[in-house]
């Protein structure tokens, strides 16, 4: 019995191995699929609609955003609990920068503000960095002083008292109802991301064949574009089939998604084909053997609180624009969300596991439940039960199948 | 192996910064010993408004010769009962005391009447015969809140967004509410849609919760029942994402981004505490109970477990768009906050 199942596994690994396919990727895809598809049954089908799949869309944007930065920071083997507090603080700071240092109505306003709270970020990234890399202090620690600084910085710098409203161009980056780049574009970018991912397929063909490699199958690299532009293209007519209130006009795909969609594709790029993602995998597999490699291994601690910190800066802007306003308890207990998606989506918490697109799966599921839950009127007491259960039910099941492979 | 090192490592910091915080008030206790004082114990001080409480009740001491000395248990009931131990041990003559948790404070309470203390409960009630509780009336919070709104819309589908289902205060803003609308619902006027509760008050989950019942709801919501300001900004950006900014919407706490959306017509009401004159009858209170007076003005007040209390129970202020001027004269906020980006209609105070 055992060993059929380890054969049929073997098999079907080899079968999904050689059309280039993650499986646990498509384990989590699958999950989600059957979160969806209750969800959809328990809430009347309200949930797989244009306007549920927006909202949600929308609503995962902030936190897919910190994600992206928290598994390398965990693949790294260290975790930053301050991000919640950073993105309460730098929204606070934002708002005030337009509210009391700019014309609110400049034209100007909203990228000087948006550089300033992406400088922010890595600011505070770079402070925290050097901390743990050069002073050698535990980043469980640093951070969780992070996390107590900045949420008291964000209620200090202006007394807890809420800024509002917001420069109007800044508003579109949180995606309210102007906040989208409307149908035509929206058709535009599902056109450059299709032709953008047969490129990348035919390229890697290409190597392929030049440096004689074996070659997958073509049926599997073309079915392979085909999916991706089903998916693309489902997406965008979506995003596109949710009419604007009272009106007959689409709303098309929102900015914050545009951004959430942005990071994940440079962020996956960097974790697996930069150097500076290798070396972080590396150094979280073996801190000592990176060292004995070569690899300055303070310095890239110091580079992935940064990148992180410049992250929740994105993530800052996104969620301040979308609220309409700098309050200084914006992101209270989001740093466990984030965290919670990173380790949903497969990142072990020992450090040298993870990958970017996992994170972003993860965060899809808990605000899927999230969001499906209110739908259905489930009390928040109840709605919190539930997630804490998907957490540990996911990583025992993510932890299960990692052992099943080594055996 | 690490893993234990890493646990250990967290465990010292966590003791870290429980040893500072407990510093601090040492700090603040040890100095100027000897002299008339007053001692208050914060829940939780990081909220815009307590300063407000702590200048109204600084202005009654200091004049009268009393010593102000204070504690922050940061949101710790564990904290503030050690909060309330050293403030007792510094020789208090009277204890204002602002719980975290009714219950949990008790012991602290009990020792401050060992040590002949009389003790004040500060705005959130404490259930014993022991304390004088001094507070905004809350069931008045939720009634004034809600007769404005009714007062505007009566009828059609309503949504509630409540506070921290945590928090038993919001137990009494809900019965408060409920006094003017049931028996609207009762006539089948008036029909709750949708209810939630929001986790720590935040104005980001309140916009999601909004977004997730406007969807379940297909925009058919007549008016939105929000418990304070912080959230109603979340429900009011919900709002207008579907061009429905301006249907009836309630909150509390006289925010200024609240009050000028309501300058703006976008919002309905606001409850407005003074918690400067809050302050200022706890401090007038807390001297006369030093000199073993009786509390001028202080009725019987059922707790929750049906004791009687003497109490002291000031009236809230519904702010809506044609009384603004109140807020302007207390100097709550400035005209330019106010009337920043009205432009037609202005109310009284813009023009």
């Amino acid at each position: 019995m055992n060993f059929l199942a380890v054969k049929f596994r073997s098999v079907s690994d080899r079968i999904a191995r050689a059309a280039g396919l993650d499986v646990r990727l498509l384990g989590m895809l699958f999950m989600m699929a059957v979160i969806w598809l209750t969800l959809d049954v328990l809430t009347g089908g309200l949930f797989i609609t244009p306007r549920n799949i927006f909202n949600l869309s929308l609503q995962v944007s902030v936190v897919g955003i910190m994600t992206c930065g928290m598994v390398l920071v965990i693949v790294s083997r260290h975790i930053d609990l301050s991000v919640g507090s950073q993105i309460g603080f730098i929204g606070v700071f934002g708002a005030l920068m337009q509210n009391a240092w700019l014309p609110i109505d400049g034209t100007s306003t909203w990228w000087i503000t948006s550089l300033a709270m992406l400088g922010a970020g890595i600011f505070i990234g770079f402070a925290q960095g050097l901390l743990v890399a050069y002073a050698g202090i535990p980043s469980f620690v640093v951070t969780l002083g992070g996390l107590l600084f900045l949420r008291n910085a964000a209620f200090y710098i202006n007394s807890g008292v809420t800024v509002a409203p917001l420069n109007e161009t800044f508003q579109l980056l949180g995606g309210g109802l102007d906040g989208t780049i409307g149908v035509f574009w929206s058709w535009v970018v599902c056109g450059l991301a299709i032709a953008g991912v047969a490129l990348i397929v035919w390229r890697s063909r290409r190597r392929r064949s030049v440096h004689s490699m074996a070659q997958k199958p073509l049926a599997s690299d073309v079915l392979m574009v085909a999916i991706w532009a089903i998916v693309i293209a489902v997406f965008t007519a979506t995003m596109n089939g949710y009419k604007q209130p009272k009106t007959d006009i689409g709303m098309g795909i929102p900015i914050p998604v545009l951004i959430l969609i942005g990071v994940t594709i440079v962020m996956s790029a960097v974790a697996r084909k930069h150097r500076f993602g290798r070396h972080v995998f590396a150094m979280g597999g073996s801190s000592e053997s990176a060292e004995l490699a070569g690899i300055d291994t303070r310095r890239l601690t110091l580079l992935v609180f940064m990148m992180m910190g410049l992250l929740c800066g994105l993530g800052s802007i996104v969620t301040t624009a979308r609220l309409n306003a700098g309050a200084s308890v914006t992101g209270t207990m989001t740093e466990l969300t984030v965290i919670a998606a990173a380790v949903i989506g497969g990142t072990s918490l020992a450090g040298g596991i993870g990958t970017v697109y996992g994170g972003i799966v993860g965060a899809v599921i808990m605000q899927s439940l999230e969001s499906g839950m209110i739908l259905m009127g489930v009390p928040t007491p109840l709605q919190r039960m539930v997630l804490a259960l998907v957490l540990i039910i996911a990583v025992w099941v993510d932890t299960v199948y990692r052992k099943a492979r080594r055996a | 192996m690490t893993l234990k090192l890493k646990l250990r490592t967290a465990l010292l910091a966590f003791a870290g910064f429980y040893a500072a915080s407990l510093g601090v008030n040492f700090v603040n206790t040890a100095e100027a010993a000897g002299s008339k004082r007053i001692c208050v114990s914060w829940r939780h001080f990081q909220e815009e408004r307590w300063r407000i409480d702590e200048a109204g009740i600084k202005s009654i001491l200091e004049p009268a010769g009393y010593t102000y000395v204070s504690a922050d248990a940061q949101s710790d009931p564990q904290k503030q009962l050690t909060d309330v131990e050293s403030l007792l041990s510094s020789n208090c003559d009277a204890a204002i005391i602002l719980a975290q948790d009714s219950k949990a404070i008790m012991p602290a309470v009990a020792e401050a009447k060992a040590a002949g203390v009389p003790v004040i409960a500060y705005d959130v009630p404490i259930d014993s015969t022991d304390a004088t509780f001094i507070s905004f009336d809350n069931v008045a919070v939720g009634r004034l809140m809600a007769e404005a709104m009714v007062k505007v819309k009566d009828n059609g589908n309503w949504v509630k967004i409540d506070g921290d289902a945590t928090m038993t205060i919001i137990n009494l803003f809900g019965a408060g509410q409920m006094q003017v609308i049931q028996p609207l619902i009762d006539a089948g006027k008036i029909k709750i849609v949708a209810q939630q509760n929001i986790e720590n008050w935040k104005p980001d989950l309140a916009q999601a919760a909004m977004e997730q019942i406007l969807t379940q709801q297909n925009n058919k919501v007549d008016a939105v029942l929000a418990m304070n300001d912080g959230m109603s900004t979340g429900v009011a950006a919900a709002l207008s994402a579907q061009k429905m900014l301006g249907i009836p919407l309630s909150g509390q706490d006289g925010d200024k981004t609240v009050l000028n959306r309501i300058a703006k017509k976008q919002q309905t009401v606001t409850i407005w505490k003074n918690s400067y004159l809050l302050g200022q009858a706890a401090a007038k209170a807390a001297i006369e109970m030093a000199e073993s007076k009786p509390v001028t003005g202080a009725k019987p007040f059922k707790t929750e477990s049906g004791q009687e209390q003497p109490s002291l129970l000031l009236d809230p202020i519904a702010i809506t768009y044609d009384n603004l001027n109140l807020v302007v004269d207390a100097k709550w906020i400035n005209k330019e906050e106010l009337c920043n980006g009205v432009t037609e209609n202005p109310p009284a105070p813009c023009k």
